[in-house]
């Protein structure tokens, strides 16, 4: 879902590269260092990389969710709601076949020596928070169509053996070393996202990413679902990862107290 | 002039007129959306305000108007803040072990807009001590040192009245506004070490008379014996004036 730097901002930059780099090349010193860095599987570096694709990750997964339910409660009857799962389906299908080949790249990549590994384990991170994404929609989408009749499955071109079996690859994407990856780059809860009637998870010193000291806030989940967020740092668990509590349009339960 | 030249200049006053009246209205929908970046624009005493750009496609309606959703959406912004908040913090504790500084990241904050069919998101923390400040130098290195893929822009911004002393790798170019590496840059090994200008000692005892980087604005960096990156950024903006003023014309 990225975006390309705008036409103006590339010729921006590429005519300040050409006016600057004689000028950088002069400032530059000897003070190349040997480090061997590249692989170190615990370089900070390498997880800020797998960090902040995670957190992209989250971003784009919300949306999608939140994009998904629209087009469900904008549909007008069974059979538009079907097309709207037909639709998903194909998308999510496509998005799941991208991951796996990227998937098996990274792996190749890692294993022919041309990636390091510490560049492996951050891309991972953040595969394995978009196949969270996927997987997600994937289940959504069965959950729409199981409350749709069959023969309007059908008439819309929806088979549902065939979301089944989109469950189980979106599911298999991220194998055990993938999330044992991405829990050590950003902890359990790498590739959550708080759709809506969904309350965000109790914090957890232990989810934290890497060696995580512990700084988190309280997040207070309540009886009722409803969560407040005082002062400090909330994440969640994965341990529900799949579950989905919330319906469409359902309304937030949700408050916030100030941070920071 | 004739009838029909008044008639039409007329006609051009009036649509300038319009133009000028409902443009601001128009403004966000032909405003340019950012691209991709990381930005660590560096305080005096080593801390940083470290911005991270993301931009997404929004493709149709649904999307659009999911991202407004989100974008009103003060909780789910919230718990968003709050689990890459305990990220960063864990990224500057792994750091923190390398450099035996201790690090904190605070202030974090998500904000979320809208360029036509773009989505940018903006994240953006305070990182407490990324740099060590010393007697009026300050020397950046991890996280950027080891492992570190830029997969967007990153721009490294030095305090005001700084100067670069030696930088490694070179960045890919500068901007008025700092050293820029592109993305996918090899930046393993990372160093950059800059030194004060004003002719004071910093240290991080000062840092409660240094300028909180939350407050500052992109400054102008100068180094080594070259012009300063002002002059540069002068004339890149000139060439991209005269760019835009082509385009129009």
């Amino acid at each position: 879902m990225r975006r390309p730097t705008s036409a103006v901002l590339a010729l921006l930059l590429v005519v300040s590269a050409v006016a600057a780099v004689p000028m950088v090349m002069a400032q530059q010193t000897e003070t190349q260092t040997n480090r061997t860095t590249g692989h170190d599987t615990a370089a900070p570096g390498a997880q800020l990389s797998g960090v902040v694709a995670v957190g992209d990750a989250e971003l784009d997964g919300d949306v999608e969710s939140r994009a998904y339910d629209i087009r469900v409660a904008r549909a007008n009857g069974s059979d538009a709601t079907a097309a709207v799962v037909a639709d998903q389906l194909n998308r999510t299908s496509e998005r799941v076949a991208e991951l796996e080949d990227r998937r098996q790249q990274l792996e190749q990549a890692r294993d022919n020596g041309s990636m390091s590994d510490a560049e492996y384990r951050a891309r991972v991170a953040g595969l394995h928070a978009e196949s969270k994404n996927a997987e997600r929609l994937a289940d959504r989408t069965n959950e729409t169509a199981s409350g749709l009749p069959a023969e309007t499955l059908a008439a819309n071109g929806v088979d549902v053996t065939a979301i089944r079996t989109l469950q189980d690859r979106a599911a298999n994407l991220s194998g055990p070393e993938t999330a044992e990856i991405a829990r050590s780059i950003a902890g359990e809860n790498a590739g959550q996202t708080a759709r809506p009637g969904e309350a965000p998870n109790r914090t957890d010193a232990s989810d934290r990413g890497g060696s995580g000291s512990d700084r988190a806030g309280a997040t207070n989940e309540t009886s009722d679902g409803s969560t407040s967020t005082d002062g400090g740092t909330a994440s969640g668990s994965a341990s529900d990862d799949g579950q989905r509590p919330g319906s469409a349009g359902a309304e937030e339960t949700t408050t916030v107290d100030g941070r920071n | 002039m004739t009838g029909s030249h008044t008639l039409l200049m007329s006609v051009l006053l009036g649509a300038l007129l319009v133009g000028a009246v409902v443009a601001p209205a128009g403004a966000t929908q032909t405003e340019e959306a950012p691209g991709p970046s990381m930005t660590v624009d560096l305080a005096a005493d080593g801390d940083a305000r470290v911005t991270l750009v993301s931009t997404f496609d929004l493709d149709d309606e649904s999307e659009q108007a999911a991202f407004e959703a989100l974008q009103t959406n003060e909780t789910a912004r919230s718990a968003y803040e709050a689990r890459q908040t305990d990220r960063w913090q864990a990224v500057a504790d792994a750091t923190a072990n390398r450099t035996g500084r201790e690090m904190t990241v605070t202030n974090s904050s998500l904000a979320l807009s809208q360029s036509n069919t773009t989505g940018v998101a903006t994240f953006s923390v305070t990182w407490e001590a990324l740099a060590a400040a010393e007697n009026g130098m300050l020397t950046l290195d991890e996280p950027f040192a080891s492992g570190f893929s830029p997969d967007r822009r990153l721009v490294v911004v030095l305090p005001e009245n700084y100067q670069l002393e030696s930088i490694s790798p070179g960045p890919s170019n500068t901007t008025d506004t700092g050293l820029v590496y592109d993305a996918g840059s090899d930046l393993n090994g990372f160093s950059m070490v800059a030194t004060s200008t004003a002719g004071v000692n910093v240290t991080p005892d000062a840092a409660s008379s240094a300028t909180p980087v939350s407050d500052r604005t992109p400054v102008t960096t100068t180094g080594g014996s070259g012009p300063g990156f002002g002059a540069v950024g002068a004339l890149a903006a000139l060439a991209a004036a005269a760019l835009l003023a082509g385009r129009r014309g």
